[in-house]
């Protein structure tokens, strides 16, 4: 009989980093062929950067009881609630970005953290990070509202999906 | 776990024995695997003089398994849709000593699946079935 693998969690100085989201990406795409429904093209990009500190992401099993009275996991929920403060809504288009997304019908979105740099723009400097990370929610689908926080409105965008696996949502880049 | 297994043909003498490499063939752990009921076929009556009589005439064992998204995927779909149509359908509980198919027959019209809060790859799939023979 050959020995187990052993994998074992334990050195906490180097394997906890911190994280924080530092920017969300959503990629707005069009179907080339519309006929066919092949080819997506890139349509545009919308990279939203300094999101407030509330912003969050979880996750939750979706569970069912077996017959030996354990739960099986079936499934994973999640939602990110993002805080977007820019809130120059009558000049910074962004609502009307939001609402063309969902014409578009196909979009995807990552959540980038720590010092995860996004590709193709100027990335601000990354604070209070010692890693980086890349959440693919891939196409969740999304729903957007204005609130007010006390001297300001701000948008709170949340993104919702299930998926039967999460272990390859997170990703280096 | 169960294996379920359809065929074209009845399978006679050596096939009836459980072959892990078969075609047209699935296993699955099975969220919930009932244990076999019997559905009895009963003959009863009251005679003329009073006395009354129940024969029974045939016993079937019924077999419920329910098999959710978390083992099945669209090929598991794909697989149960050719298994209900199939003339031959069999069942083989792999932990048991002897492992041979048992030959059953579905109790339900069409697959009897759901979506797991209509999410079309949650599938589930509840099936019910009995002995083709008598036991």
């Amino acid at each position: 009989m050959p020995d187990p693998t052993y994998y074992t969690f334990n050195r906490i100085s180097t394997s906890i980093k911190r994280m924080p989201i530092r920017a969300i990406r959503i990629t707005a795409e069009e179907i080339i062929d519309e006929e066919l429904l092949v080819g997506l093209r890139e349509a545009f990009i919308l990279d939203l950067f300094h999101i407030e500190g509330e912003s969050n992401y979880q996750y939750s099993e979706m569970t069912k009881p077996n017959s030996s009275g354990g739960t099986v996991t079936i499934a994973y929920r999640w939602d990110a609630k993002i805080y977007v403060p820019h809130n120059i809504y009558k000049s910074n288009n962004l609502m009307s970005l939001l609402d063309s997304l969902h014409a578009y019908g196909h979009y995807s979105t990552k959540i980038y953290l720590g010092t995860a740099e996004l590709p193709s723009v100027t990335n601000p400097q990354a604070i209070n990070s010692d890693d980086s990370m890349v959440i693919d929610l891939g196409s969740s689908t999304f729903s957007y509202h204005p609130e007010s926080a006390e001297f300001r409105p701000r948008l709170i965008i949340s993104f919702t999906g299930v998926s039967k696996t999460i272990k390859d949502m997170f990703k280096s880049s | 776990m169960i294996a379920f297994r359809y065929s074209a043909t009845e399978l006679t003498g050596a096939d009836i024995s459980y072959d892990s490499a078969a075609a047209n063939q699935k296993l699955y752990n099975c969220r919930i695997p009932k244990k076999p009921q019997y559905d009895n076929a009963k003959e009863s009556g009251d005679l003329l003089n009073g006395y009354s009589f129940s024969h029974v005439l045939w016993r079937k064992r019924i077999y419920s398994f329910t098999i959710s998204a978390d083992e099945l995927d669209s090929t598991g779909e794909d697989f149960f849709d050719n298994y209900y149509v199939a003339p031959f359908k069999y069942i083989c509980d792999t932990s048991l000593l002897i492992l041979v198919y048992i030959e059953v027959v579905e109790m339900d019209k069409n697959v009897p699946k759901t979506y797991e809060e209509d999410i079309t790859f949650l599938p589930e799939i509840t099936l019910l079935l009995k002995t083709k023979g008598t036991v």
